[in-house]
């Protein structure tokens, strides 16, 4: 970071030529621009998300009536709690604090399975040589390419009743996948969560770990180290930013999914997670739809926690650090 | 792989024309359902390509590019070169030109593209830039925080926020959407008073700018930088020229002369309700991209940028030949996924406008041919059509991965 | 040679069927504790889905079953989903009748006994039953009512003006004209409703499909035995549009008709912006807080008139409920919700949760057996044009197929409201699009 600033000083310096006050003056705000540019971003990025908070913290008929931005010049009229009170006081759909309890217990499996099983199969295949290698990698990433909505019935399927055969003319019938009895359950949920990360975090990990220094690998090979020694002391310390970026998205994606959890779980409203719970607080035609924003927020508050601890971990130097160690 | 069996059901069920009770094979009638339908293709609005503002000005932007980029090649003795900012206008020229074309192209297929093209893009550039600035920049995480802040609302809560971004209230009355409430803003503004005054300096300035910009540009013989200074500035030049004529913003002049304030109807005016909810989407994953460059440049060796530091090298230079070169699989992966997620964009839409007013898109039809008319067949047809359309991204992308890694 | 194998070996796994083992559910009722029943619904804020839940509640008390209601905002789309995947609930709480006529046809549901049906037919009025009975056979039951033939007025401007309730559908169309006369703008309208929306036009068109032509065609109309494109439904068609697009006719909140939310147009209503807005009985809950509703209030409503004195019809819409499971326990919770005892409870615990009192808990039956005493001032109103006005028809979109009547009736009426396409092209689509 220093070096960098340092040095882009010094171009400025070099690039200024004649060096006269104006030009100068104006080659430094140029410098600054982007800066400039990064901050204006950010204030253009936060202001849809600004305006919403202001008016969760709004009654019905002010959010409807008027902009956010008149809050602040109209005193206390208008303001409220209620909307956070009704919100985590419902009770209809199982209640928000059962739905945050079953978001965690959807969520959480979701991300760390993927992420394990998605690291070996990616170091494996990045640097162990089988047959097939580069076919199975084709046919695993292009399943990114399926549309979400078309899996559903069929796992569904899956889920409720198992996956069976009749052979036609025989009579006899072939059982794939026994009757699990999972629909309804969050078990149900994660497990489809899991099976669409695994193409994403395989292709994702993939790129990170294939690009890792081959003499790293091979010095440890000729240590007489296995695969499982190279990936658990190797691999995985050196891949902790793009893990953490993972777990980051993929815990985000199925803490605020809908449609998986709606269709998996259905009619059992005690495994609901917030996302179905927070939405069906608004009700038919968008009644009470003032109460979605304050619930945005509670639903958006763990993902930003999971954020901020994780984020600790994009540090520089850690790939270098160990390289050079 | 649970997801195998399904994708094998639904090029099956394509072929099928499933109905009450009763399920018949039709081959490929689907398909061809599908390919006739106005709604889907429809090429009719071709000629409104040539008439486009942003057309004629990405033409005059790619010409000046590659006049730049011949003449600083003819110094380095190339045909052509990318120095001397050519490189930016020919990409930033050629970016309006294919968008002015599909903002005329219509139908869910083009639409698609469009969505897929602009997001995809858009969300790319934005998130590197971002990630690159924040990272030498003070309050890192703050920043970076804020532009992720919006991949931690659920879809329920982005369809609100941005329905109180859009939404517009009778001309006359007083706002309540943010977009709207602007417009209307700046075109009272520009009609007069203090802010017109205070807009007029700050174009003023600016324009002023950027022409002495051009100015120094070409006493130092930058070809570059001056057709840099100079484009830019026609567009600002345009702006002053409406702020000192007829005004910009919100403004409608009744046919009694009067004016009056004007809104837009963000989610309703074809075609460019699209780029409104592209919008949404840009919001949403620029965060995306964001943290995954974020993570890619923090893991660019030190050495390789202390290296680059001592022989000299200025800080673009350092970027364009130190840092891109060491992310660009990461690149690829970003652009891979976001053209693999933008083709199948789906909440937006059926939240906001559930595919009215011209803004259909391949999995909302999807998912209303299956799901809301229970026809499987159709449905998985418009399914199979997405699959295939990224299997060449997939493709490409794969094989240039293995060649790397080879 | 050894690819096709494979791609015959793909096939034959493409055609996995789910078969789920049926259970012999045939035991003979009597003590029904320790059962377990599920009834999925479409209503879903804290107090109807609530009071809902209350009210089955009284039920499980009384015999022992547990009975659990889920309600969700995407009902219609995620009841396809899991009736196709196997696992839908053993009740489902249906907005529209035509869903219930597709299902039955599907094979997904479990038609009514006949002594149930016989119990409940006699607690409902002419239609309410049929609207769930298709080729003779029940299939579902009646479980909530609606009315949608009511115009919110504001009295304050009928008083300034001079206004008088008008009482035929011309008297309504020259008051239209006098208030436009008079500077004031006469109507409220928005059609907007996220992904759907376009119902509130289609719902102007239905209720004039009553009164310009009549209940015959109505009928001839859901059915697809008229066309959209009949000249008969398109003067409906226009007649709207025209009403509409009279200038100085429409007040719409959100700038444009099709991008004004119809929730939005309360306020402008109380403020006496607009004059009235046709809106079905739910429209309170829309009404900005503190505004009074009702005789001598700030909003009241009227009948939206009929073409003449000869007949009064209405509009409505409302749940019916079907099973999924034959089994006893879920049988008792079926004839529960379709009877009286039910409409009580809902509507007494609906007005507890809404802060009790003689308040408007939008809910409305139109049950014979239903206590009347236990609805206040308009839903009073309602209640009594719910029991007499006749003929009553349920709203077509939601007995057409849903292609249709969830999809381009909607979507296509609102492209004509919008101006993207004319009414002819619009009307050939979507009779295009009749499956």
């Amino acid at each position: 970071m220093t070096t960098l600033t340092k040095s882009s000083k010094g171009a400025a310096l070099k690039a200024g030529g004649e060096g006269s006050g104006l030009g100068m003056r104006m080659y430094r705000f140029l410098k600054a621009l982007p800066t400039w540019v990064l901050w204006g971003i950010v204030i253009l990025w936060s202001v849809p998300t600004v305006g919403i908070f202001v008016n969760s913290f709004r009654t019905a008929d002010a959010q409807r009536g008027t902009g956010w931005w008149t809050a602040f010049t109209g005193g206390t009229e208008g303001w409220t709690i209620n909307n956070y009170v009704d919100v985590l006081g419902a009770e209809a759909t199982g209640g928000v604090w059962n739905g945050l309890l079953n978001s965690f217990a959807i969520a959480i499996p979701a991300t760390v399975i993927p992420i394990a099983i998605a690291a070996f199969a990616a170091y494996a295949f990045a640097w162990i040589d089988f047959k097939g290698r580069e076919w199975l990698f084709i046919v695993t990433v292009s399943l990114l390419a399926i549309p979400l909505q078309t899996a559903l019935i069929p796992l569904l399927q899956m889920f409720s009743g198992g996956a069976h055969w009749t052979i036609p003319g025989l009579g006899a019938t072939l059982t794939f996948i026994p009757d699990l009895d999972l629909s309804g359950t969050v078990t149900a949920v994660w497990l489809t969560h899991t099976g669409f990360a695994l193409p994403f975090a395989i292709f994702l990990l993939h790129n990170y770990i294939s690009g890792l220094p081959k003499d790293v690998f091979e010095s440890a090979f000729i240590d007489g180290a296995s695969h499982f020694t190279i990936f658990w002391r190797l691999v995985l310390p050196l891949s902790v930013p793009v893990l953490a970026a993972f777990a980051i998205f993929q815990f985000l994606w199925t803490w605020n999914d809908y449609l998986i959890a709606l269709t998996m779980i259905g009619g059992n409203r005690e495994a609901l997670p917030a996302t179905v719970v927070i939405a069906s607080l608004a009700g038919e035609f968008g009644l009470r739809e003032h109460l979605l924003s304050a619930g945005a927020f509670i639903q958006s508050f763990v993902p930003l926690v999971v954020f901020f601890a994780l984020q600790r971990y994009f540090v520089r130097g850690i790939l270098a650090g160990s390289v050079k160690g | 792989m649970s997801l195998v069996i399904p994708t094998i059901r639904t090029i099956y069920l394509s072929f099928l024309h499933v109905s009450n009770r009763s399920t018949e094979l039709i081959g490929l009638e689907n398909y061809g359902d599908l390919f006739t339908d106005k709604g889907i293709v429809d090429l009719t609005g071709w000629t409104g390509i040539f008439g486009s503002k942003m057309f004629i000005f990405g033409i005059i932007l790619l010409v000046i590019g590659l006049v730049v980029a011949r003449v600083v090649g003819q110094k380095t003795g190339h045909a052509m070169s990318v120095g001397g900012g050519s490189g930016p206008a020919i990409a930033l020229g050629g970016f309006l030109l294919v968008f002015a074309i599909l903002a005329n192209l219509r139908g869910t297929i083009f639409n698609n593209i469009w969505w897929v093209f602009t997001v995809t893009l858009v969300a790319t550039a934005l998130g590197l830039a971002i990630a690159v600035l924040a990272d030498r920049a003070r309050f890192e995480s703050v920043a970076k925080s804020i532009i992720f802040l919006p991949m931690a609302i659920s879809f329920v809560g982005a369809a609100i926020i941005w329905r109180f971004m859009y939404i517009a209230r009778p001309p006359g009355d007083e706002q309540t959407g943010v977009m709207n409430a602007l417009w209307v803003w700046l075109g009272q503004a520009s009609r007069g008073g203090a802010a017109k005054i205070v807009l007029f300096v700050i174009l003023v300035l600016l324009i002023a700018g950027l022409l002495y910009m051009a100015w120094r540009a070409y006493r130092a013989n930058a070809i570059g930088l001056l057709a840099g200074s100079l484009v830019t500035a026609l567009p600002l030049i345009w702006f002053l020229w409406r702020l000192l004529g007829p005004g910009i913003g919100g403004i409608a002049v009744a046919s009694d002369g009067t004016v009056g304030p004007d809104t837009v109807l963000f989610l309703q005016q074809s075609p460019f309700n699209n780029v409104w909810l592209m919008v949404v989407l840009i919001w949403i994953q620029t965060g995306f991209a964001m943290v995954i460059f974020s993570a890619a440049i923090k893991g660019v060796p030190a050495e390789l940028l202390e290296a680059a530091t001592v022989d000299g090298a200025t800080e673009s230079q350092t970027f364009w030949r130190v840092v891109i070169p060491q992310i660009a699989t990461t690149i690829g992966v970003v652009v891979t996924t976001l053209i693999v997620l933008v083709m199948k964009v789906f909440d937006i839409v059926k939240v906001m406008t559930n595919g009215n007013f011209d803004t259909q898109v391949l999995a909302n039809e999807m998912w209303q041919k299956s799901f809301t008319e229970f026809d499987f067949g159709l449905g998985s047809a418009v399914a199979v059509v997405l699959f295939i359309s990224v299997l060449p991204v997939m493709y490409i992308n794969i094989r240039r991965m293995q060649r790397t890694a080879a | 040679m050894k690819r096709m194998r494979w791609i015959a070996i793909l096939a034959v796994f493409a055609m996995l069927v789910a078969a789920c083992g049926d259970d012999d559910d045939s035991s003979t009722s009597g003590d029904l504790s320790g059962t377990r029943v599920t009834v999925f619904g479409p209503e879903s804020s804290d107090e109807e889905a609530g009071a809902m839940q209350d009210a089955l509640d009284v039920f499980a008390a009384e015999t022992g079953i547990e009975i659990v209601y889920t309600g969700a905002r995407d009902f219609s789309e995620q009841i396809n989903a899991q009736a196709a995947g196997g696992n839908p609930a053993d009740i489902a709480v249906f907005p529209q009748p035509g869903k219930v006529g597709d299902f039955a046809a599907e094979g997904y549901l479990v038609a009514v006994p006949s002594d149930i049906t016989a119990s409940i037919d006699a607690q409902w009025g002419p239609g309410w039953m049929d609207f769930y009975n298709f080729d003779g056979t029940q299939w579902g039951l009646p479980n909530k009512s609606d009315l949608k033939s009511i115009v919110w007025y504001n009295t304050a401007v009928f008083e300034a003006g001079g206004y008088d309730i008008p009482t035929t559908l011309d008297g309504l169309l020259a008051l239209t004209n006098q208030m436009i006369a008079d500077g004031q703008t006469p109507w409220c309208v928005g059609i907007e409703s996220g992904p759907a929306t376009g119902w509130t036009f289609t719902d102007w068109v239905e209720d004039l499909m009553l009164r310009i032509q009549d209940e015959n065609v109505y009928d001839q109309w859901v059915a697809n035995e008229v066309k959209f494109s009949d000249d008969r439904v398109k003067a409906v068609f226009q007649y709207v549009l025209d009403l509409w697009n009279t200038e100085g006719a429409v007040y719409a909140a959100g700038g444009s008709i099709a991008a004004t939310p119809f929730g939005d147009n309360g306020q402008p209503l109380a403020d006496g912006v607009c004059a009235m807005h046709r809106q079905a009985s739910f429209y309170a809950a829309f009404i900005p807080e503190g505004i009074g509703i009702g005789e001598g209030e700030t909003i009241n409503t009227f009948y939206f008139p009929a073409a003449d004195d000869s007949s009064s019809p209405i509009l409505v819409a409302g749940t019916g409920v079907s099973a999924f499971r034959d089994a006893p326990e879920v049988w008792a919770v079926m004839e529960y919700l379709g009877g009286s005892d039910y409409a009580n409870e809902r509507q007494n615990a609906q007005v507890a949760r809404k802060g009790g009192g003689e308040i408007s808990s939008g809910y409305l039956t139109a049950n014979l057996d239903a206590d009347a005493g236990n609805w206040f001032g308009l839903e009073k109103f309602f209640v009594e044009t719910l029991l007499e006005g006749s003929p009553a028809r349920f709203d077509a979109s939601d007995l057409m197929p849903a292609a249709v009547g969830a999809g381009t009736f909607w979507t296509e009426s609102t492209s004509v409201v919008n101006g993207d396409s004319s009414l002819d092209d619009a009307l050939a689509a979507i009779d295009a699009s009749w499956p």
